[in-house]
């Protein structure tokens, strides 16, 4: 009767703990997407040569690609050098994660618990908080240092401390809440698409279990690209924006 | 805020862990696979462009040679037609000398037979006088004797 019920948790579940720090499946996985990614940097990395093979060329492309949209949004091609690796590397992360979340013995391959409750070894890498917290935490910053190292602390804080008009002040005020209310969008969008998906499957799996998941997978991996996409690009809006002058 | 925190699972020590794990993927693909990669297509787009300036750069020093060739052509062929020309008024100017020398050469043969005929006739002439004054004091001489 137990088995039969579905679980879900809303929080990692904790496998293990080491030096007093806890480790959750969700961690793991993001250590896994690291060394996938790692992998293929060192891949790349010791394959590049002038005359570029498949890989290198698809690389190169990406990256160019990439690179051109956002001096192109940025309308700076220093600045767009500089964060470029901060965005690429949070699409690459992401997706990655997002892609391998359906690979056979990701959520499935566990233990049980003494009370009959199921830990799996390996949880989808973004159905933890503390993940997109985290990369939402990175990215807030980075935003935020941009725009002060662009415009200069004073110029930048003019855009919400604004006591040149009571209407300046309410919007400057406006403008406060909305910059950090992304905290809670970027992290609970990406959280709650892929969890959802995440969720979604596990029920689908439940009541039919072949066939009808394979369809919601690939949409949930399209899905992946998308978050991960959306959440790069935001990055990419919210930079821009942050080095744009108050009018 | 205690219950989100509780029900998500929300753990300073995680979000520092996936911080952490994030930046050091940062560092690690932005060592070894961003600027390695961007390297690489500068180091290629900056050869492109020395080739292509290259080819252009020969291209036109080609067209300076062709150029340079056809003038070179020009004016050996305007200096072969003007010797050819010199040495044509020269060719002229020598035959008439020598067309002249030739008349006078022939006019001076011609007036010397002349006068050595009309000599030899003269002398001829004067022989033959002679002869016939001879002739005539013999005849006479023979008659005298016979009478």
């Amino acid at each position: 009767m137990e088995e039969e019920s579905i679980h879900i948790s809303l929080a990692a579940e904790k496998i293990g703990t080491l030096w007093g720090l806890p480790i959750t499946n969700t961690m793991l996985m993001s250590f896994v997407v690291f060394a996938i990614l790692a992998v293929l940097a060192f891949v790349v990395r010791r394959n590049l040569a002038l005359i570029p093979g498949r890989l290198q060329t698809l690389v190169e492309t990406l990256f160019v690609g990439i690179l051109d949209y956002m001096t192109e949004t940025l309308e700076d091609a220093k600045l767009a050098r500089k964060i470029f690796p901060l965005v690429l590397t949070i699409f690459l992360f992401i997706f990655t994660a997002n892609l391998i979340e359906f690979t056979p013995g990701i959520g499935s391959m566990g233990w049980f618990e003494g009370d009959g409750e199921f830990v799996p070894l390996l949880r989808s890498m973004n159905t933890d908080l503390n993940t997109t917290l985290a990369l939402t935490i990175i990215a807030f910053i980075s935003i935020e240092v941009v725009g002060v190292a662009t415009l200069g602390f004073l110029r930048y804080s003019k855009k919400f401390v604004n006591v040149s008009s009571v209407l300046g002040f309410m919007v400057g005020i406006i403008e406060l809440f909305s910059e950090v209310a992304r905290l809670v969008s970027f992290s609970f969008r990406l959280f709650g698409n892929i969890f959802a998906g995440e969720v979604m499957i596990l029920v689908i799996q439940h009541f039919v279990p072949m066939l009808l998941p394979v369809p919601i997978m690939i949409f949930e991996v399209f899905v992946g690209f998308i978050q991960a996409a959306i959440f790069a690009l935001l990055t990419l809006f919210f930079v821009k924006m942050a080095i744009t002058e108050a009018h | 805020m205690e219950q989100i925190v509780s029900v998500f699972g929300i753990n300073g020590k995680l979000l520092l862990i996936q911080v952490v794990n994030f930046g050091l993927l940062l560092f690690v693909l932005h060592r070894y696979l961003y600027r390695p990669v961007l390297a690489m297509v500068d180091v290629r787009r900056t050869k492109i462009e020395n080739a292509v300036r290259d080819a252009e750069k020969a291209e036109a020093e080609l067209g300076e040679a062709e150029a340079e060739k056809a003038r070179i052509l020009r004016e050996a062929t305007l200096k072969g037609d003007e010797l050819i020309d010199l040495a044509k008024k020269h060719a002229t100017e020598e035959e008439h000398v020598m067309m002249k020398d030739a008349h006078r050469k022939v006019v001076h043969l011609l007036g010397e037979a002349e006068r050595r005929t009309e000599r030899e006739h003269q002398e001829m002439i004067e022989k033959s006088e002679r002869e016939v004054a001879r002739m005539a004091i013999l005849a006479a001489e023979k008659i005298l004797r016979k009478a």
